[in-house]
Protein backbone atom coordinates (compact mmCIF):
# COMPACT_ATOMS: atom_id res chain seq x y z
CA UNK A 1 0.00 0.00 0.00
CA UNK A 2 1.13 3.51 -0.66
CA UNK A 3 2.03 5.91 2.04
CA UNK A 4 0.05 9.04 2.56
CA UNK A 5 2.40 10.64 5.05
CA UNK A 6 2.67 14.35 4.92
CA UNK A 7 6.43 14.61 4.63
CA UNK A 8 6.80 15.81 1.10
CA UNK A 9 9.95 17.86 1.47
CA UNK A 10 11.67 16.16 -1.44
CA UNK A 11 8.81 16.47 -3.85
CA UNK A 12 8.37 20.09 -2.86
CA UNK A 13 11.82 20.73 -4.17
CA UNK A 14 10.53 19.87 -7.58
CA UNK A 15 7.46 22.06 -7.39
CA UNK A 16 7.08 24.71 -10.03
CA UNK A 17 9.41 22.88 -12.38
CA UNK A 18 9.84 24.79 -15.62
CA UNK A 19 9.43 22.38 -18.52
CA UNK A 20 11.58 22.81 -21.62
CA UNK A 21 10.77 22.70 -25.35
CA UNK A 22 9.05 19.71 -27.04
CA UNK A 23 10.90 16.53 -27.87
CA UNK A 24 11.41 15.55 -31.50
CA UNK A 25 10.05 12.05 -31.00
CA UNK A 26 6.47 13.25 -30.71
CA UNK A 27 3.94 12.12 -33.28
CA UNK A 28 2.06 14.73 -35.29
CA UNK A 29 -1.06 14.32 -33.14
CA UNK A 30 0.94 14.58 -29.94
CA UNK A 31 2.80 17.53 -31.28
CA UNK A 32 -0.38 19.38 -32.13
CA UNK A 33 -1.88 18.52 -28.77
CA UNK A 34 1.26 19.59 -27.00
CA UNK A 35 1.28 22.92 -28.83
CA UNK A 36 -2.34 23.48 -27.98
CA UNK A 37 -1.53 22.52 -24.41
CA UNK A 38 1.33 24.98 -24.25
CA UNK A 39 -0.98 27.70 -25.46
CA UNK A 40 -3.52 26.70 -22.85
CA UNK A 41 -0.92 26.69 -20.08
CA UNK A 42 1.08 29.65 -21.32
CA UNK A 43 2.89 31.31 -18.48
CA UNK A 44 1.58 28.86 -15.86
CA UNK A 45 3.83 26.96 -13.52
CA UNK A 46 3.41 23.22 -13.11
CA UNK A 47 3.53 21.30 -9.89
CA UNK A 48 4.71 17.76 -9.29
CA UNK A 49 2.05 15.93 -7.33
CA UNK A 50 3.27 12.76 -5.72
CA UNK A 51 0.99 12.64 -2.70
CA UNK A 52 -2.20 14.12 -1.26
CA UNK A 53 -0.47 17.17 0.23
CA UNK A 54 0.94 18.09 -3.16
CA UNK A 55 -2.52 17.64 -4.59
CA UNK A 56 -4.06 20.02 -2.07
CA UNK A 57 -1.48 22.67 -2.82
CA UNK A 58 -2.00 22.30 -6.55
CA UNK A 59 -5.77 22.47 -6.13
CA UNK A 60 -5.62 25.55 -3.95
CA UNK A 61 -3.51 27.43 -6.44
CA UNK A 62 -5.09 25.75 -9.44
CA UNK A 63 -1.62 24.91 -10.67
CA UNK A 64 -1.39 22.29 -13.42
CA UNK A 65 -0.25 19.04 -11.81
CA UNK A 66 2.17 16.38 -13.02
CA UNK A 67 1.02 13.15 -11.42
CA UNK A 68 3.81 10.81 -10.37
CA UNK A 69 4.90 8.70 -7.44
CA UNK A 70 2.25 7.41 -5.11
CA UNK A 71 -0.34 9.71 -6.62
CA UNK A 72 -0.56 7.42 -9.60
CA UNK A 73 0.00 3.70 -9.96
CA UNK A 74 1.22 2.51 -13.35
CA UNK A 75 0.81 -1.10 -14.42
CA UNK A 76 -0.15 -3.29 -17.31
CA UNK A 77 -3.14 -4.61 -15.39
CA UNK A 78 -5.78 -2.70 -13.47
CA UNK A 79 -5.45 -2.92 -9.72
CA UNK A 80 -8.20 -4.02 -7.39
CA UNK A 81 -7.08 -1.48 -4.79
CA UNK A 82 -10.25 0.43 -3.82
CA UNK A 83 -8.27 3.56 -2.99
CA UNK A 84 -7.33 3.96 -6.66
CA UNK A 85 -9.48 4.74 -9.66
CA UNK A 86 -8.50 4.01 -13.25
CA UNK A 87 -7.93 7.01 -15.46
CA UNK A 88 -9.12 6.97 -19.01
CA UNK A 89 -6.59 6.77 -21.81
CA UNK A 90 -8.48 8.98 -24.18
CA UNK A 91 -5.45 10.94 -25.28
CA UNK A 92 -2.77 8.26 -24.98
CA UNK A 93 -0.68 6.91 -27.84
CA UNK A 94 1.39 3.80 -28.53
CA UNK A 95 2.52 2.10 -25.34
CA UNK A 96 0.49 4.61 -23.42
CA UNK A 97 -2.60 2.69 -24.44
CA UNK A 98 -1.25 -0.59 -23.10
CA UNK A 99 -0.84 0.58 -19.56
CA UNK A 100 -3.34 1.63 -16.95
CA UNK A 101 -2.98 4.76 -14.88
CA UNK A 102 -4.65 4.45 -11.56
CA UNK A 103 -4.94 7.58 -9.54
CA UNK A 104 -5.22 7.91 -5.83
CA UNK A 105 -8.85 8.72 -5.13
CA UNK A 106 -8.03 11.37 -2.61
CA UNK A 107 -5.58 12.97 -4.98
CA UNK A 108 -7.95 13.10 -7.91
CA UNK A 109 -10.71 14.25 -5.64
CA UNK A 110 -8.59 17.25 -4.80
CA UNK A 111 -7.50 17.77 -8.40
CA UNK A 112 -10.87 17.23 -9.89
CA UNK A 113 -10.97 20.67 -11.49
CA UNK A 114 -7.23 21.05 -11.93
CA UNK A 115 -5.37 20.36 -15.19
CA UNK A 116 -3.32 17.20 -14.83
CA UNK A 117 -0.68 15.32 -16.80
CA UNK A 118 1.05 12.01 -16.17
CA UNK A 119 4.81 11.85 -15.88
CA UNK A 120 4.57 8.31 -17.28
CA UNK A 121 3.53 9.75 -20.64
CA UNK A 122 6.80 11.66 -20.80
CA UNK A 123 8.81 8.58 -19.82
CA UNK A 124 7.12 6.43 -22.43
CA UNK A 125 7.62 9.04 -25.13
CA UNK A 126 11.26 9.38 -24.24
CA UNK A 127 11.81 5.61 -24.24
CA UNK A 128 10.55 5.28 -27.80
CA UNK A 129 13.60 7.00 -29.21
CA UNK A 130 15.91 4.07 -28.42
CA UNK A 131 15.19 2.02 -31.52
CA UNK A 132 18.33 -0.15 -31.41
CA UNK A 133 18.95 -0.68 -27.69
CA UNK A 134 17.39 -2.14 -24.64
CA UNK A 135 17.33 0.61 -22.05
CA UNK A 136 15.93 1.16 -18.58
CA UNK A 137 14.44 4.48 -17.55
CA UNK A 138 14.03 5.26 -13.88
CA UNK A 139 11.29 7.65 -12.97
CA UNK A 140 9.12 8.36 -9.98
CA UNK A 141 9.35 10.71 -7.06
CA UNK A 142 9.79 10.93 -3.34
CA UNK A 143 6.35 10.42 -1.89
CA UNK A 144 6.08 11.03 1.80
CA UNK A 145 8.47 8.73 3.66
CA UNK A 146 9.52 6.61 0.72
CA UNK A 147 10.97 6.92 -2.72
CA UNK A 148 8.61 5.67 -5.31
CA UNK A 149 10.77 4.21 -8.06
CA UNK A 150 9.24 3.52 -11.45
CA UNK A 151 11.21 1.28 -13.77
CA UNK A 152 10.51 1.18 -17.49
CA UNK A 153 12.32 -1.26 -19.79
CA UNK A 154 12.32 -0.34 -23.47
CA UNK A 155 13.45 -2.81 -26.09
CA UNK A 156 13.93 -1.26 -29.54
CA UNK A 157 11.69 1.60 -28.49
CA UNK A 158 8.88 -0.66 -27.21
CA UNK A 159 7.89 -0.93 -23.57
CA UNK A 160 8.80 -4.43 -22.46
CA UNK A 161 8.83 -4.18 -18.72
CA UNK A 162 7.26 -2.01 -16.10
CA UNK A 163 7.51 -1.97 -12.36
CA UNK A 164 6.98 0.36 -9.47
CA UNK A 165 8.81 -0.06 -6.20
CA UNK A 166 8.76 1.76 -2.91
CA UNK A 167 12.28 2.32 -1.65
CA UNK A 168 13.33 3.87 1.62
CA UNK A 169 14.34 7.50 1.47
CA UNK A 170 17.90 8.15 0.15
CA UNK A 171 19.20 9.03 3.61
CA UNK A 172 18.14 5.66 4.92
CA UNK A 173 21.13 3.38 5.51
CA UNK A 174 19.60 0.62 3.44
CA UNK A 175 18.71 2.79 0.49
CA UNK A 176 21.71 1.97 -1.66
CA UNK A 177 21.42 -1.73 -0.97
CA UNK A 178 17.75 -1.88 -1.85
CA UNK A 179 18.33 0.26 -4.95
CA UNK A 180 21.18 -1.94 -6.11
CA UNK A 181 19.24 -5.17 -5.63
CA UNK A 182 16.28 -3.71 -7.42
CA UNK A 183 18.37 -2.66 -10.41
CA UNK A 184 20.17 -5.97 -10.51
CA UNK A 185 16.87 -7.73 -10.64
CA UNK A 186 16.10 -6.01 -13.89
CA UNK A 187 19.62 -6.22 -15.28
CA UNK A 188 19.37 -9.95 -14.87
CA UNK A 189 16.03 -10.14 -16.65
CA UNK A 190 16.73 -7.83 -19.61
CA UNK A 191 19.86 -7.17 -21.72
CA UNK A 192 19.95 -3.56 -20.63
CA UNK A 193 22.75 -1.53 -22.19
CA UNK A 194 21.93 1.92 -20.81
CA UNK A 195 20.06 3.22 -17.77
CA UNK A 196 18.59 6.67 -17.40
CA UNK A 197 17.44 8.68 -14.44
CA UNK A 198 14.70 11.19 -15.05
CA UNK A 199 12.87 13.78 -13.00
CA UNK A 200 10.96 13.77 -10.79
CA UNK A 201 13.44 11.47 -9.08
CA UNK A 202 16.03 13.50 -7.20
CA UNK A 203 19.47 13.57 -8.82
CA UNK A 204 21.35 12.30 -5.78
CA UNK A 205 24.77 10.69 -5.52
CA UNK A 206 23.25 7.50 -4.15
CA UNK A 207 22.28 6.60 -7.69
CA UNK A 208 25.20 4.89 -9.43
CA UNK A 209 27.40 7.09 -11.60
CA UNK A 210 26.85 4.97 -14.72
CA UNK A 211 23.18 5.94 -14.73
CA UNK A 212 22.69 8.76 -17.22
CA UNK A 213 20.86 11.81 -15.89
CA UNK A 214 18.09 13.17 -18.12
CA UNK A 215 16.73 15.83 -15.82
CA UNK A 216 13.44 17.30 -17.11
CA UNK A 217 13.92 16.13 -20.70
CA UNK A 218 11.25 13.38 -20.60
CA UNK A 219 8.76 15.74 -19.04
CA UNK A 220 8.90 18.27 -21.84
CA UNK A 221 5.60 19.02 -23.45
CA UNK A 222 3.40 16.86 -21.31
CA UNK A 223 -0.21 16.99 -22.37
CA UNK A 224 -2.32 18.52 -19.62
CA UNK A 225 -5.99 17.69 -19.53
CA UNK A 226 -8.11 20.45 -18.05
CA UNK A 227 -9.57 18.63 -15.08
CA UNK A 228 -12.04 15.75 -14.58
CA UNK A 229 -11.33 14.16 -17.94
CA UNK A 230 -9.05 11.36 -17.02
CA UNK A 231 -11.04 9.51 -14.41
CA UNK A 232 -14.39 7.85 -14.52
CA UNK A 233 -16.72 10.35 -12.93
CA UNK A 234 -18.71 7.62 -11.25
CA UNK A 235 -15.58 6.46 -9.44
CA UNK A 236 -14.80 9.72 -7.70
CA UNK A 237 -16.39 10.13 -4.33
CA UNK A 238 -17.19 13.53 -2.95
CA UNK A 239 -19.59 16.43 -3.15
CA UNK A 240 -18.19 17.76 -6.37
CA UNK A 241 -18.34 14.35 -7.93
CA UNK A 242 -21.88 13.81 -6.76
CA UNK A 243 -22.87 17.09 -8.25
CA UNK A 244 -21.06 16.19 -11.38
CA UNK A 245 -22.65 12.75 -11.34
CA UNK A 246 -26.06 14.34 -11.12
CA UNK A 247 -25.16 16.69 -13.93
CA UNK A 248 -23.82 13.76 -15.90
CA UNK A 249 -27.05 11.87 -15.45
CA UNK A 250 -29.26 14.87 -16.08
CA UNK A 251 -27.44 16.20 -19.12
CA UNK A 252 -28.49 13.40 -21.49
CA UNK A 253 -32.03 13.66 -20.23
CA UNK A 254 -32.06 17.42 -20.74
CA UNK A 255 -30.59 17.06 -24.22
CA UNK A 256 -33.08 14.35 -25.09
CA UNK A 257 -35.97 16.38 -23.74
CA UNK A 258 -34.74 19.36 -25.72
CA UNK A 259 -34.76 17.22 -28.85
CA UNK A 260 -38.22 15.92 -28.03
CA UNK A 261 -39.42 19.43 -27.36
CA UNK A 262 -37.99 20.65 -30.64
CA UNK A 263 -39.58 17.74 -32.47
CA UNK A 264 -42.92 18.37 -30.84
CA UNK A 265 -42.70 22.12 -31.41
CA UNK A 266 -41.73 21.83 -35.03
CA UNK A 267 -44.33 19.16 -35.70
CA UNK A 268 -46.98 21.21 -33.95
CA UNK A 269 -46.03 24.30 -35.96
CA UNK A 270 -46.34 22.35 -39.20
CA UNK A 271 -49.55 20.70 -38.09
CA UNK A 272 -51.04 24.04 -37.04
CA UNK A 273 -50.29 25.56 -40.42
CA UNK A 274 -51.76 22.57 -42.18
CA UNK A 275 -54.82 22.52 -39.95
CA UNK A 276 -55.36 26.23 -40.54
CA UNK A 277 -55.09 25.69 -44.29
CA UNK A 278 -57.59 22.81 -44.09
CA UNK A 279 -60.00 24.95 -42.07
CA UNK A 280 -59.72 27.78 -44.57
CA UNK A 281 -60.39 25.32 -47.36
CA UNK A 282 -63.43 24.00 -45.53
CA UNK A 283 -64.73 27.54 -45.09
CA UNK A 284 -64.16 28.21 -48.78
CA UNK A 285 -66.06 25.08 -49.79
CA UNK A 286 -68.98 26.17 -47.65
CA UNK A 287 -69.21 29.58 -49.29
CA UNK A 288 -72.51 30.70 -50.77
CA UNK A 289 -71.13 30.75 -54.29
CA UNK A 290 -69.78 27.21 -54.16
CA UNK A 291 -72.97 25.96 -52.57
CA UNK A 292 -75.14 27.60 -55.23
CA UNK A 293 -72.97 26.35 -58.04
CA UNK A 294 -72.89 22.87 -56.57
CA UNK A 295 -69.12 22.85 -56.60
CA UNK A 296 -66.26 24.51 -58.35
CA UNK A 297 -66.65 24.30 -62.08
CA UNK A 298 -64.19 26.23 -64.20
CA UNK A 299 -66.14 25.49 -67.37
CA UNK A 300 -69.24 27.00 -65.78
CA UNK A 301 -67.25 30.08 -64.86
CA UNK A 302 -65.97 30.46 -68.41
CA UNK A 303 -69.54 30.24 -69.71
CA UNK A 304 -70.70 32.83 -67.19
CA UNK A 305 -67.82 35.07 -68.13
CA UNK A 306 -68.64 34.75 -71.83
CA UNK A 307 -72.29 35.48 -71.14
CA UNK A 308 -71.45 38.58 -69.14
CA UNK A 309 -69.06 39.79 -71.82
CA UNK A 310 -71.77 39.24 -74.42
CA UNK A 311 -74.39 41.08 -72.37
CA UNK A 312 -72.03 43.95 -71.59
CA UNK A 313 -71.19 44.42 -75.27
CA UNK A 314 -73.63 45.78 -77.83
CA UNK A 315 -75.37 43.08 -79.90
CA UNK A 316 -73.64 42.31 -83.17
CA UNK A 317 -76.51 43.82 -85.20
CA UNK A 318 -76.51 47.02 -83.16
CA UNK A 319 -74.06 48.97 -85.33
CA UNK A 320 -75.74 47.90 -88.55
CA UNK A 321 -79.18 48.74 -87.26
CA UNK A 322 -78.09 52.16 -86.03
CA UNK A 323 -76.41 52.89 -89.34
CA UNK A 324 -79.50 51.88 -91.22
CA UNK A 325 -81.74 54.04 -89.01
CA UNK A 326 -79.38 56.97 -89.41
CA UNK A 327 -79.41 56.68 -93.20
CA UNK A 328 -83.17 56.28 -93.34
CA UNK A 329 -83.74 59.34 -91.16
CA UNK A 330 -81.28 61.40 -93.21
CA UNK A 331 -82.92 60.38 -96.46
CA UNK A 332 -86.33 61.18 -95.02
CA UNK A 333 -85.16 64.70 -94.29
CA UNK A 334 -84.40 65.27 -97.96
CA UNK A 335 -87.72 65.86 -99.79
CA UNK A 336 -86.27 65.25 -103.27
CA UNK A 337 -85.01 61.77 -102.49
CA UNK A 338 -86.95 58.54 -102.28
CA UNK A 339 -85.19 55.61 -100.73
CA UNK A 340 -85.54 52.41 -102.74
CA UNK A 341 -83.42 50.14 -100.55
CA UNK A 342 -80.89 50.16 -97.77
CA UNK A 343 -78.68 47.25 -97.03
CA UNK A 344 -75.79 46.43 -94.78
CA UNK A 345 -73.63 43.61 -96.13
CA UNK A 346 -72.92 40.55 -94.06
CA UNK A 347 -70.13 41.30 -91.68
CA UNK A 348 -68.61 37.92 -92.42
CA UNK A 349 -68.16 39.01 -96.05
CA UNK A 350 -65.55 41.57 -95.06
CA UNK A 351 -62.02 40.65 -95.73
CA UNK A 352 -59.40 41.94 -93.33
CA UNK A 353 -57.31 43.45 -96.13
CA UNK A 354 -60.12 45.45 -97.73
CA UNK A 355 -58.84 48.89 -98.64
CA UNK A 356 -62.30 50.38 -98.95
CA UNK A 357 -64.81 48.52 -96.87
CA UNK A 358 -68.41 49.40 -97.68
CA UNK A 359 -70.63 49.14 -94.63
CA UNK A 360 -73.90 50.08 -96.30
CA UNK A 361 -75.52 50.71 -99.64
CA UNK A 362 -78.44 52.96 -100.24
CA UNK A 363 -80.41 53.04 -103.47
CA UNK A 364 -82.23 56.33 -104.02
CA UNK A 365 -84.50 57.75 -106.69
CA UNK A 366 -85.14 61.38 -107.65
CA UNK A 367 -86.70 63.30 -110.43
CA UNK A 368 -84.10 64.00 -113.10
CA UNK A 369 -82.76 67.55 -113.25
CA UNK A 370 -80.94 69.56 -115.88
CA UNK A 371 -77.66 68.25 -114.54
CA UNK A 372 -76.17 65.12 -115.90
CA UNK A 373 -77.23 61.99 -114.09
CA UNK A 374 -73.79 61.55 -112.50
CA UNK A 375 -73.57 65.16 -111.46
CA UNK A 376 -77.05 65.05 -110.00
CA UNK A 377 -76.15 61.80 -108.20
CA UNK A 378 -73.02 63.42 -106.70
CA UNK A 379 -75.09 66.41 -105.57
CA UNK A 380 -77.62 64.12 -103.89
CA UNK A 381 -74.84 62.09 -102.29
CA UNK A 382 -73.39 65.29 -100.82
CA UNK A 383 -76.80 66.26 -99.45
CA UNK A 384 -77.25 62.82 -97.95
CA UNK A 385 -73.79 62.92 -96.46
CA UNK A 386 -74.51 66.32 -94.96
CA UNK A 387 -77.82 65.17 -93.51
CA UNK A 388 -76.49 61.88 -92.10
CA UNK A 389 -73.02 62.93 -91.11
CA UNK A 390 -71.72 59.90 -92.96
CA UNK A 391 -69.35 59.67 -95.89
CA UNK A 392 -71.62 58.94 -98.89
CA UNK A 393 -69.95 58.21 -102.19
CA UNK A 394 -71.11 57.41 -105.66
CA UNK A 395 -68.79 55.85 -108.18
CA UNK A 396 -68.87 55.72 -111.95
CA UNK A 397 -71.28 52.80 -111.91
CA UNK A 398 -73.48 54.44 -109.32
CA UNK A 399 -76.09 55.68 -111.75
CA UNK A 400 -78.40 52.71 -112.29
CA UNK A 401 -81.08 53.84 -114.71
CA UNK A 402 -83.84 56.33 -115.44
CA UNK A 403 -87.43 55.37 -116.13
CA UNK A 404 -90.01 56.66 -118.53
CA UNK A 405 -91.25 59.15 -115.95
CA UNK A 406 -87.89 60.81 -115.78
CA UNK A 407 -87.05 59.31 -112.44
CA UNK A 408 -83.39 58.62 -112.03
CA UNK A 409 -81.99 55.82 -109.81
CA UNK A 410 -78.58 55.75 -108.12
CA UNK A 411 -76.67 53.40 -105.85
CA UNK A 412 -74.59 55.15 -103.23
CA UNK A 413 -72.03 53.59 -100.92
CA UNK A 414 -71.11 54.33 -97.33
CA UNK A 415 -67.49 53.37 -96.72
CA UNK A 416 -66.21 52.42 -93.29
CA UNK A 417 -64.87 55.72 -92.00
CA UNK A 418 -62.87 53.98 -89.32
CA UNK A 419 -60.91 52.11 -91.97
CA UNK A 420 -60.62 55.23 -94.13
CA UNK A 421 -59.30 57.30 -91.19
CA UNK A 422 -56.88 54.58 -90.27
CA UNK A 423 -55.56 54.46 -93.81
CA UNK A 424 -55.25 58.25 -93.88
CA UNK A 425 -53.30 58.32 -90.62
CA UNK A 426 -51.08 55.48 -91.81
CA UNK A 427 -50.39 57.36 -95.04
CA UNK A 428 -49.55 60.52 -93.11
CA UNK A 429 -47.17 58.61 -90.91
CA UNK B 1 -18.47 13.11 -22.85
CA UNK B 2 -20.36 10.13 -21.50
CA UNK B 3 -21.93 7.54 -23.74
CA UNK B 4 -25.41 8.44 -22.59
CA UNK B 5 -24.81 12.06 -23.43
CA UNK B 6 -23.48 11.17 -26.85
CA UNK B 7 -26.49 9.00 -27.51
CA UNK B 8 -28.85 11.66 -26.24
CA UNK B 9 -27.21 14.29 -28.43
CA UNK B 10 -27.48 11.96 -31.41
CA UNK B 11 -31.09 11.12 -30.62
CA UNK B 12 -31.85 14.78 -30.06
CA UNK B 13 -30.26 15.68 -33.39
CA UNK B 14 -32.33 13.01 -35.12
CA UNK B 15 -35.45 14.28 -33.39
CA UNK B 16 -34.74 17.87 -34.39
CA UNK B 17 -33.96 16.82 -37.94
CA UNK B 18 -37.14 14.73 -38.05
CA UNK B 19 -39.09 17.64 -36.62
CA UNK B 20 -37.75 19.94 -39.32
CA UNK B 21 -38.66 17.37 -41.96
CA UNK B 22 -42.16 16.93 -40.57
CA UNK B 23 -42.62 20.68 -40.30
CA UNK B 24 -41.45 21.20 -43.87
CA UNK B 25 -43.64 18.41 -45.21
CA UNK B 26 -46.70 19.76 -43.41
CA UNK B 27 -45.82 23.27 -44.47
CA UNK B 28 -45.71 22.17 -48.10
CA UNK B 29 -49.05 20.44 -47.74
CA UNK B 30 -50.45 23.55 -46.09
CA UNK B 31 -49.17 25.70 -48.93
CA UNK B 32 -50.70 23.38 -51.49
CA UNK B 33 -53.97 23.46 -49.57
CA UNK B 34 -53.82 27.24 -49.37
CA UNK B 35 -53.28 27.46 -53.12
CA UNK B 36 -56.37 25.33 -53.68
CA UNK B 37 -58.32 27.46 -51.21
CA UNK B 38 -57.13 30.65 -52.89
CA UNK B 39 -58.17 29.29 -56.29
CA UNK B 40 -61.54 28.34 -54.84
CA UNK B 41 -62.01 31.78 -53.32
CA UNK B 42 -61.03 33.38 -56.61
CA UNK B 43 -63.53 31.14 -58.31
CA UNK B 44 -66.24 32.07 -55.81
CA UNK B 45 -65.49 35.78 -56.24
CA UNK B 46 -65.71 35.44 -60.00
CA UNK B 47 -68.90 33.45 -59.64
CA UNK B 48 -70.42 36.24 -57.57
CA UNK B 49 -69.20 38.77 -60.10
CA UNK B 50 -70.88 36.94 -62.96
CA UNK B 51 -73.95 35.78 -61.06
CA UNK B 52 -76.09 38.83 -61.87
CA UNK B 53 -75.22 38.65 -65.54
CA UNK B 54 -76.07 34.98 -65.51
CA UNK B 55 -79.46 35.71 -64.01
CA UNK B 56 -80.09 38.37 -66.63
CA UNK B 57 -79.02 35.90 -69.26
CA UNK B 58 -81.44 33.23 -68.11
CA UNK B 59 -84.25 35.74 -68.05
CA UNK B 60 -83.39 37.27 -71.39
CA UNK B 61 -82.75 34.29 -73.57
CA UNK B 62 -85.60 32.47 -75.23
CA UNK B 63 -86.80 29.18 -73.87
CA UNK B 64 -88.46 26.52 -75.93
CA UNK B 65 -88.99 22.84 -75.44
CA UNK B 66 -87.52 22.08 -78.80
CA UNK B 67 -84.66 24.17 -80.01
CA UNK B 68 -85.82 23.60 -83.59
CA UNK B 69 -89.26 24.96 -82.85
CA UNK B 70 -88.82 28.03 -85.02
CA UNK B 71 -92.51 28.85 -85.01
CA UNK B 72 -92.34 29.51 -81.29
CA UNK B 73 -89.08 31.32 -81.74
CA UNK B 74 -90.48 33.64 -84.37
CA UNK B 75 -93.47 34.14 -82.17
CA UNK B 76 -91.25 35.04 -79.27
CA UNK B 77 -89.55 37.86 -81.15
CA UNK B 78 -92.91 39.57 -81.06
CA UNK B 79 -93.83 40.01 -84.61
CA UNK B 80 -97.53 39.64 -83.84
CA UNK B 81 -98.21 43.19 -82.78
CA UNK B 82 -96.72 44.40 -86.02
CA UNK B 83 -98.11 44.00 -89.45
CA UNK B 84 -95.16 42.08 -90.75
CA UNK B 85 -95.46 38.58 -92.00
CA UNK B 86 -93.09 35.71 -91.73
CA UNK B 87 -92.00 33.95 -94.87
CA UNK B 88 -93.95 30.98 -96.08
CA UNK B 89 -90.97 28.70 -96.34
CA UNK B 90 -88.98 29.04 -93.18
CA UNK B 91 -86.51 26.38 -92.22
CA UNK B 92 -84.06 25.80 -89.44
CA UNK B 93 -80.66 26.20 -91.00
CA UNK B 94 -78.80 24.99 -87.95
CA UNK B 95 -79.54 24.29 -84.30
CA UNK B 96 -76.60 23.44 -82.18
CA UNK B 97 -75.10 24.15 -78.83
CA UNK B 98 -72.64 27.00 -78.48
CA UNK B 99 -70.35 25.71 -75.76
CA UNK B 100 -68.77 29.10 -75.17
CA UNK B 101 -72.03 30.54 -73.85
CA UNK B 102 -73.61 27.31 -72.72
CA UNK B 103 -76.73 27.86 -74.86
CA UNK B 104 -78.16 26.73 -78.11
CA UNK B 105 -78.02 28.80 -81.23
CA UNK B 106 -80.82 28.22 -83.71
CA UNK B 107 -80.33 29.89 -87.11
CA UNK B 108 -83.22 30.27 -89.55
CA UNK B 109 -83.28 30.65 -93.28
CA UNK B 110 -85.87 31.10 -96.00
CA UNK B 111 -83.70 30.80 -99.02
CA UNK B 112 -80.99 33.42 -98.99
CA UNK B 113 -81.60 34.82 -95.52
CA UNK B 114 -84.94 35.31 -93.83
CA UNK B 115 -87.41 37.54 -95.58
CA UNK B 116 -90.20 39.37 -93.87
CA UNK B 117 -92.85 41.52 -95.51
CA UNK B 118 -93.93 44.78 -93.96
CA UNK B 119 -96.38 47.43 -94.91
CA UNK B 120 -94.03 50.40 -94.78
CA UNK B 121 -90.43 51.46 -94.52
CA UNK B 122 -91.24 53.25 -91.29
CA UNK B 123 -92.42 49.99 -89.80
CA UNK B 124 -89.22 48.27 -91.00
CA UNK B 125 -87.08 50.90 -89.34
CA UNK B 126 -89.10 50.43 -86.16
CA UNK B 127 -88.48 46.70 -86.22
CA UNK B 128 -84.79 47.23 -86.83
CA UNK B 129 -84.63 49.69 -83.96
CA UNK B 130 -86.29 47.16 -81.67
CA UNK B 131 -83.87 44.43 -82.72
CA UNK B 132 -80.91 46.72 -82.34
CA UNK B 133 -80.43 46.05 -78.63
CA UNK B 134 -81.63 42.48 -78.38
CA UNK B 135 -79.01 40.07 -77.11
CA UNK B 136 -81.14 37.01 -77.70
CA UNK B 137 -80.72 37.24 -81.45
CA UNK B 138 -77.90 37.91 -83.84
CA UNK B 139 -78.21 39.32 -87.34
CA UNK B 140 -75.31 39.41 -89.72
CA UNK B 141 -76.73 41.65 -92.43
CA UNK B 142 -79.90 43.72 -92.92
CA UNK B 143 -81.57 44.63 -96.19
CA UNK B 144 -84.67 46.73 -96.73
CA UNK B 145 -86.24 46.90 -100.19
CA UNK B 146 -89.20 48.96 -101.21
CA UNK B 147 -91.60 46.90 -103.27
CA UNK B 148 -94.90 47.64 -104.92
CA UNK B 149 -97.07 46.46 -102.08
CA UNK B 150 -94.87 47.47 -99.21
CA UNK B 151 -91.44 46.70 -97.95
CA UNK B 152 -89.45 43.50 -97.86
CA UNK B 153 -86.89 43.13 -95.10
CA UNK B 154 -84.24 40.42 -95.19
CA UNK B 155 -81.98 39.33 -92.38
CA UNK B 156 -78.78 37.47 -93.14
CA UNK B 157 -77.95 34.72 -90.65
CA UNK B 158 -80.79 35.39 -88.28
CA UNK B 159 -80.04 33.34 -85.19
CA UNK B 160 -81.67 32.99 -81.80
CA UNK B 161 -79.92 32.14 -78.61
CA UNK B 162 -81.99 29.57 -76.81
CA UNK B 163 -81.61 28.38 -73.26
CA UNK B 164 -81.06 24.71 -72.82
CA UNK B 165 -84.44 23.01 -72.71
CA UNK B 166 -85.37 22.30 -69.13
Amino acid sequence: MRSTDTDNQSSSDLNATTLPAPARTMSLGQSLLAKANEKFLRGKEKMVVACIEDARKAAQTNTPAILVGQAVFISFEATEDPSYVPAKTFLSFGDGKRITRQIDKEVIHELYDTPVAFAVDGYLRYGRRFKHDTVMLLGGAISGDSLNLELYIFEHGKLKGLSERNLPLPEHPHFEGVLDSTLQEFYSKFPITRTFLANCLPDIPEFPANIERLGDAPLKQLIFIPGRHRVSKNSVIGKKAKKQKLKTQLAPLVVLLTGLGAFAGLSWTGFSKYQQAVNEFKTATESEAVRRAGGVDEAMLRVMQARKAMLDAAPVQHAQAQLMIRLANAAASLPDIRVQSISTPQQSSYASGDTMRIIAYIDVAALGSAESSMQQGRTLAQELAKASGLAVTIDAGGFLRSDANGIRYWRMSIPDQTVAQQQTSNGAA
Amino acid sequence: MSGALIWSVAASAILIYSGVQVEQALDQRAEAQTRVTRAMNDWANSFEQYADASKRWDAMMLSVKDIGDFVTLIDKINIAPLSWRAPDKLTVQSAKVDESIGSYRTCLASGNGVDFSLSSAQEAIGVIASFSNRHDMTIDGIHINRENQGVKMRFDNLCFIVNRPA
